[in-house]
C-alpha cells in the first residue's frame, strides 16, 4: 500500500512571551496510507489539533519532516503550500470555518475555482445535493444550522478530490443525531473518492469505525 | 451593579484605544469647521457693528445717481445735513505723466458725521480741502508725485493739499479697487465732469439730534422721493450691500460647514459603531453577570464624552490657530476690515454647537449598544433594532443637524431652504452610491479574486455604503465646486481671443463722439448706453415690492439699453427670426433672462421710464448673451429711432498691447478728461483671485469631509482585522496562494476608490453642467487631462490606503485563526 503522508520525528514547540514554552508535539511518527482512515484521540491538550495542522502544512513543524503526496512540507515555498492545500488536501474544523460573505455554494465551489476549475459550481451543486443541501446552496452561513454548515464544510474539504482529508473534531460542535449524520456522510465519501482520512474525536463510536486509532499523550503518540 | 467603576471604565477606553481615537479626530474635524467659522463670523459681526456707525455717514441717507429732486432737498433742510457726491475718474500728473483710475469724492463741510479722516499732517481735512485735494497714499504712489505737487482731475488742475491715513465710509463698492481722491463739493462742479448721464452717485447725509427719529424721518423722506431714483435708507444697520454680501458669504459658509459636520458625524457614528462593536462581547458578558443595560450605557457615554470633549478642545484649539494664522487670507474675502479671531463667545458657542452634534451622532450607537442581549452575541447574531428606532433617532439626527444650522444662519426660513437643498444633495448622493454598491455586492463576476474582492464588502463592519457615500458625496460637491470655477476661468476670464478689448472708455458724451474717434486713431467700438427701467408690463405697474439682492438683476432695477439696428457680435436670437419685426419704432429686443424674470415674451408690451420720460414698446425678440471675453452686454436693445435725442452715454472699447494702455491711457484723459479709460486686465486679475479664494474655502470644508470619509475607511478596515485575518487562514486552508490574497485586498480597495471617484465625478459633471447651462449660461469648460486625474487621483489614493491598513492582514499565519471557536 502506498503512503500519501509520511511524518517523522516530528516536534513542535509554541513560544510564548512571559511564559515557559510548551511542547506540543515531541517526536511523533506517523505514517497513513492511501484511503485508510485513522482515527486520533487522547485527552484535551495532548496535541491533536497541533498534529493536524503541522502535518497539513498550516504551520511548521520545530524540527522533523513531514511528507505529503511525496513532497517534502518543511522546504516546500508558500506557493508550493498553498498549491498543495489546494488539490491534495481537505480540512473540516470543529467550528465550520466558513467564509461568511459566501453562500454555501461559493463556500463549496471555491477551490474549485481557485484551481482553475470550469465546472467548479455544477460541481458544488452535486456535492452539496449529495449531502442533502441542495435547497440552501444559496443561503449564508449565517443563515444555516451547525449541522447545515458543518455538510457544507464537508463538500468544501471534498470538492477537489483530495487525496487527504484532515478533520478536527467536525462533530464536537454539534448534537448527536447531527453528529452522527455528518460522520456518515464524511465517511461515504471519504471511501466514495478513495481519499485518506484523518480524524480527530473523542467519540467512542468514532474511533470504532476508524481503520486505525492512534492514541496521543503529552505529544507523544502512545498506541497506534 | 450601580454607580460610577473607574476601572471598568479604563479597560474599556483602552481596549478601544484607536477606534475612540478615530472617533476622536471625527469630532476634532467638526469642532474646528465650526469654531473657525463661527469665530470668524463673530470677529466680522463686531467689525460690521463698529463700521456702521461710521460707514453711516448720517443717521438718514438719501441717495440717488440723478441730481436730488427740489422736494427732497427742502424736506431735508429742516435736519442738519450735508452732501457728497462720488465718481470714478482718471487723475492725470502732469509731473510724471501717469494716469490713475481713481474715486473721487466731493464733500461737504461736516463730513464725516460719524468717524473721522485722519490726514497725515494732522489737521481737519476741510482745512487741507480749501488748498486743493486729499488723497489715499495708493493715489501718490502710483502717480509717482507728493503732496504738494498737482494732478489734473476733468479739466481742472488741482494742488494735492494732504495725504488721508483712512476713511470711515470706505467704498464698499466691492473690495475697493480705486484709491480715493477727496475734493471739496463745491470743487466738484469746477472740474467739467458732471454731466447729464455721467455716473454720479450723490448722498445727502442727515444727522439727527436724537438717532432714534430716524425711521420716522426716512419714512418722511421717502414720502417725497422720486420712486425708483431716490432711494432714502437709514443706518441703524450696516450698509445693506454689504451686510447681504458678508450675510450670503456666510449662508456659504454655512452650507459647507453643515455638508461637512453632517459628514464628519457619519464618521463619529461609525467610528464609535465600531468601537462599540468591538466591546459586544464584553457587554454580553456583564450583562450576563447582572449588569443592567443603563450601567453599560452610562459607562460608555462616559467614555464617549470625554473622546469627544478631547476632540472638541483639540478642534478648538485648531481654530484659533487657524483664525490667527490666515487672518490676511480671509479678510480679502469680505469688505470688511477685521482680523478674525476666536472670542469666548465663539468658543462657547462652538462647544454648544459640537456637542450637539456628537451627541446626536453618538445616539445612535450608543443605543444599539443597549439592545444588545448577551445570549444573541454569544451566539454571534446581530442585534437589530426595531424599524421604528431607527426612523425616531433619523429624525433627532435630522432634527440636530437643522438646530445648528438654525443656529448658525439665524434665519428659519433660509436654515429650512439650505436643509432641503442639502438633504436633496445627500439623498441624490445618497440613492445613487446605495445603488451602485448593492449593484456592486449583489454581482457575482466571473473572475475568482473580483467576486471575493466584492464578497468581502458584504460583511458587516465593511461599512462600504458609507464609506463610498461620503467620499463620493465631497468628490461630487468639490468636483462641481472646481468646474465651475473652471467655466468661468474659462470663459470670462481666460477668454480674452486676440480681438477682445481690454481698455475701456466709459462716460463719452455724444457731442465728443467724432473728435474722440479721431484722436484716439484706433479702431475703437463705441456703444451708445442708456439706463432705463421697465415702469408697466403690458399696461399694467410692475410689482417693485419685496426684498431684492443687490446682485440679482431681475428686471426690476435699472437697465442697460443700447439702441441698435445690429445684432450684437456675442448674441443669438432664441426667440423671433430677426431683431425688430419691420420698420417700426417702438419695437424692443430683450435678453433672456430680464425676459424671464420680468415673463415677457415676443408681443409683450413694454413701458420703460427713459430718462423721466415714458416710452413704449413691443417685444420683438429675445436674445441670448454669452459673455465671452468681457464684451458689453445689454439687456435691451432699441431701434434708434425709438429713442432719438434721449440722454445717453458713450462707451468704447479698444484691444491694445498691454505695453500701449497706459500712455493711450494718459492721452485720451487729456484730451478729454471727463472721459474715464479702465484697463480691464486688473479687474479681471482680481476676479479670479477671489474664485480662487472661494474655490479655497469649499476645497477646505470638504478636505475634511474627505478626511471623514478616509476615517472610517481606515475604521472599518481596523474593526474587519479580526475577521479578514480570520477569512485569509480560510482561504489559505483552501489553497489560495499570498498572490491571491494580495490580488483580493487591492481589488477590494481599487474598486471601492473607482467606484467613489466616478460617482462624484459623475455626479459633478451632471451638476457643473447644469448649473453651467441654466445659472451661469456658459459653455462647459474643456477639462482635457485634468478630468482623468479627477477620476485617478482618488482612486488612487484609496486604494493605496484601503491596502496599507488591510496588508498586514493577509501575511499573518493562519493556524492561530482557526483554533478558535
Ligand atoms: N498558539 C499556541 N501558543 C501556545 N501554546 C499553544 C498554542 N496552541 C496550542 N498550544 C498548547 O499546545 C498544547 C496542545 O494543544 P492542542 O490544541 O493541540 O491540544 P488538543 O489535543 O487539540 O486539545 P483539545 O482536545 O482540547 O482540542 C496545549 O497545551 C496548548 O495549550
Ligand atoms: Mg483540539
Amino acid at each position: 500500500m502506498t503512503s500519501v503522508l509520511q511524518a517523522r520525528a516530528v516536534w513542535k514547540t509554541y513560544q510564548r512571551e512571559d511564559a515557559p514554552d510548551v511542547e506540543a508535539l515531541r517526536g511523533v511518527d506517523l505514517e497513513v496510507a492511501a484511503g485508510e482512515f485513522v482515527a486520533v484521540t487522547g485527552p484535551s491538550g495532548c496535541g491533536k489539533s497541533t498534529l493536524l495542522t503541522v502535518l497539513s502544512g498550516l504551520d511548521m513543524p520545530t524540527s522533523g519532516s513531514v511528507v505529503i503526496a511525496g513532497r517534502d512540507v518543511t522546504s516546500s515555498s508558500e506557493q508550493e503550500l498553498a498549491e498543495l492545500r489546494n488539490k491534495e488536501i481537505g480540512f473540516v474544523f470543529q467550528s465550520f470555518h466558513l467564509v461568511s460573505s459566501m453562500t454555501a455554494l461559493e463556500n463549496v465551489a471555491f477551490p474549485a475555482e481557485l484551481a482553475g476549475e470550469q465546472e467548479a459550481i455544477s460541481r458544488a451543486e452535486r456535492l452539496l445535493d449529495q449531502v442533502g443541501l441542495s435547497d440552501r446552496a444559496h443561503s449564508f452561513p449565517h443563515q444555516l444550522s451547525g449541522g447545515e454548515k458543518q455538510r457544507v464544510a464537508l463538500c468544501r474539504a471534498l470538492i477537489n478530490q483530495a487525496k487527504l482529508i484532515f478533520a478536527d473534531e467536525p462533530t464536537g460542535n454539534l448534537d448527536s443525531h447531527n453528529g452522527d449524520q455528518v460522520l456518515e456522510l464524511l465517511i461515504a465519501l471519504q471511501k466514495e473518492q478513495g481519499s485518506s482520512l484523518v480524524l480527530v474525536s473523542h467519540s467512542s463510536d468514532v474511533v470504532a469505525r476508524a481503520d486505525r486509532v492512534v492514541r496521543m499523550k503529552d505529544g507523544k503518540v502512545v498506541a497506534d | 451593579m450601580t454607580g460610577r467603576h473607574p476601572q471598568f471604565l479604563w479597560r474599556e477606553a483602552r481596549a478601544g484605544v484607536s477606534q475612540l481615537a478615530l472617533f476622536a479626530v471625527c469630532v476634532f474635524l467638526a469642532s474646528l469647521s465650526i469654531a473657525a467659522v463661527s469665530g470668524w463670523r463673530h470677529s466680522v459681526d463686531l467689525a460690521l457693528a463698529e463700521e456702521t456707525k461710521k460707514g453711516a455717514g448720517g443717521d438718514v441717507v438719501a441717495f440717488s445717481t440723478e441730481p436730488f429732486s427740489n422736494e427732497l432737498l427742502e424736506a431735508a433742510e429742516k435736519y442738519p445735513h450735508i452732501l457728497s457726491s462720488e465718481m470714478f475718474t482718471v487723475a492725470l500728473s502732469p509731473k510724471s505723466d501717469l494716469t490713475l483710475f481713481s474715486k473721487l469724492k466731493g464733500v461737504e463741510v461736516g463730513y464725516p458725521y460719524y468717524g473721522e479722516v485722519p490726514l497725515e499732517s494732522g489737521r481737519n481735512i476741510h482745512q487741507a480741502l480749501k488748498e486743493g485735494l486729499v488723497v489715499e497714499q495708493r493715489v501718490l504712489e502710483r502717480l509717482e508725485i507728493e503732496v504738494g505737487d498737482s494732478v489734473k482731475i476733468g479739466s481742472r488742475l488741482f494742488k494735492i493739499a494732504d495725504m488721508a491715513l483712512s476713511e470711515p465710509d470706505r467704498p464698499l463698492g466691492m473690495w475697493g479697487v480705486s484709491p480715493r481722491i477727496f475734493v471739496a463739493f463745491d470743487d466738484l462742479e469746477s472740474t467739467g465732469l458732471i454731466r447729464p448721464g455721467s455716473y454720479l452717485e450723490r448722498r445727502i447725509h442727515i444727522k439727527l439730534d436724537d438717532p432714534s427719529q430716524a425711521g420716522l424721518v426716512a419714512e418722511e423722506l421717502r414720502q417725497v422721493a422720486v420712486p425708483d431714483q431716490e432711494r432714502v435708507e437709514t443706518w441703524q444697520r450696516p450698509p445693506v450691500n454689504m451686510e447681504r454680501y458678508v450675510e450670503n458669504f456666510f449662508t456659504f459658509l454655512d452650507m459647507m460647514v453643515i455638508l461637512a459636520v453632517a459628514l464628519g458625524g457619519l464618521g463619529m457614528q461609525s467610528t464609535l459603531s465600531a468601537w462599540l462593536r468591538s466591546r459586544q462581547k464584553t457587554v454580553a458578558v456583564v450583562r450576563t453577570f447582572g449588569a443592567t443595560s443603563r450601567f453599560v450605557i452610562s459607562h460608555y457615554s462616559v467614555i464617549v464624552f470625554l473622546a469627544a470633549l478631547a476632540g472638541y478642545l483639540a478642534g478648538l484649539l485648531a481654530a484659533g490657530v487657524l483664525l490667527a494664522a490666515s487672518g490676511d487670507y480671509l479678510s480679502q474675502m469680505l469688505p470688511v476690515v477685521v482680523a478674525p479671531s476666536l472670542s469666548l463667545y465663539a468658543a462657547l458657542e462652538s462647544a454648544f454647537l459640537c456637542l450637539l452634534v456628537s451627541l446626536a451622532f453618538a445616539a445612535w450607537p450608543l443605543y444599539q449598544t443597549s439592545l444588545i442581549r448577551p445570549a444573541a452575541v454569544l451566539r454571534d447574531e446581530e442585534s437589530v433594532a426595531s424599524r421604528a428606532a431607527r426612523w425616531k433617532f433619523g429624525a433627532f439626527l435630522v432634527s440636530a443637524l437643522f438646530l445648528l444650522l438654525l443656529f448658525m444662519v439665524g434665519d428659519l426660513k433660509k436654515s429650512a431652504f439650505i436643509s432641503v437643498a442639502l438633504l436633496l444633495v445627500g439623498a441624490f448622493s445618497g440613492v445613487v452610491s446605495g445603488l451602485v454598491v448593492k449593484f456592486l455586492k449583489r454581482s457575482r463576476p466571473r473572475h475568482l479574486a473580483l467576486r471575493t474582492a466584492l464578497g468581502s464588502w458584504r460583511a458587516p463592519e465593511a461599512k462600504t455604503e458609507i464609506v463610498v457615500f461620503i467620499i463620493s458625496t465631497c468628490l461630487a460637491v468639490l468636483y462641481t465646486a472646481v468646474l465651475c470655477q473652471e467655466a468661468v476661468k474659462q470663459n470670462w476670464i481666460d477668454a480674452m481671443p486676440p480681438e477682445s478689448p481690454n481698455l475701456f472708455f466709459l462716460d463719452i458724451q455724444p457731442h465728443q463722439e467724432k473728435a474722440f474717434r479721431e484722436k484716439l486713431g484706433l479702431d475703437v467700438k463705441l456703444f451708445s448706453n442708456m439706463r432705463v427701467r421697465v415702469l408697466k408690463v403690458n399696461g399694467e405697474d410692475l410689482d417693485r415690492s419685496g426684498k431684492r439682492e443687490y446682485w440679482q438683476r431681475d428686471g426690476r432695477g435699472k437697465l442697460d439699453a443700447n439702441p441698435t439696428l445690429e445684432l450684437p457680435d456675442n448674441d443669438t436670437l432664441v426667440e423671433g427670426d430677426t431683431l425688430y419685426k419691420g420698420e417700426a419704432p417702438d419695437q424692443v429686443s430683450i435678453r433672456r433672462d430680464m425676459a424671464k424674470a420680468l415673463e415677457v415674451g415676443i408681443g409683450d408690451r413694454l413701458t420703460f421710464g427713459v430718462q423721466g420720460v415714458p416710452v413704449e414698446a413691443t417685444v420683438s425678440s429675445v436674445r441670448r448673451s454669452n459673455r465671452k471675453g468681457f464684451k458689453p452686454s445689454f439687456e435691451l436693445l432699441f431701434p434708434p429711432a425709438l429713442v432719438e435725442g434721449a440722454p445717453r452715454t458713450i462707451f468704447g472699447s479698444v484691444r491694445l498691447p498691454s505695453e500701449e494702455i497706459g500712455a493711450t491711457q494718459t492721452r485720451i484723459t487729456k484730451e478729454f478728461p471727463n472721459v474715464v479709460s479702465m484697463d480691464i486686465s486688473l479687474t479681471i486679475r482680481l476676479i479670479g483671485e477671489r474664485l480662487m479664494q472661494m474655490v479655497g474655502l469649499v476645497r477646505y470644508f470638504l478636505g475634511s469631509g474627505l478626511v471623514a470619509g478616509v476615517l472610517i475607511l481606515i475604521s472599518a478596515a481596523w474593526s474587519a482585522r479580526r475577521r479578514r485575518a480570520r477569512e485569509s487562514a480560510y482561504y489559505k486552508v483552501m489553497g489560495a496562494d499570498l498572490g491571491f490574497l494580495n490580488r483580493v485586498i487591492w481589488l477590494e480597495n481599487a474598486i471601492l476608490g473607482l467606484t467613489c471617484s466616478v460617482l462624484g465625478l459623475g455626479m459633478a459633471l451632471v451638476v457643473s453642467g447644469l448649473v453651467c447651462k441654466y445659472r451661469l449660461d456658459i459653455p462647459f469648460p474643456e477639462m482635457g487631462v485634468s478630468l482623468l486625474w479627477m477620476l485617478v487621483l482618488p482612486a488612487v489614493g484609496v486604494t493605496i490606503l484601503g491596502w496599507a491598513v488591510g496588508r498586514k492582514v493577509v501575511s499573518s499565519r493562519p493556524a492561530p485563526y482557526l483554533r478558535e471557536g
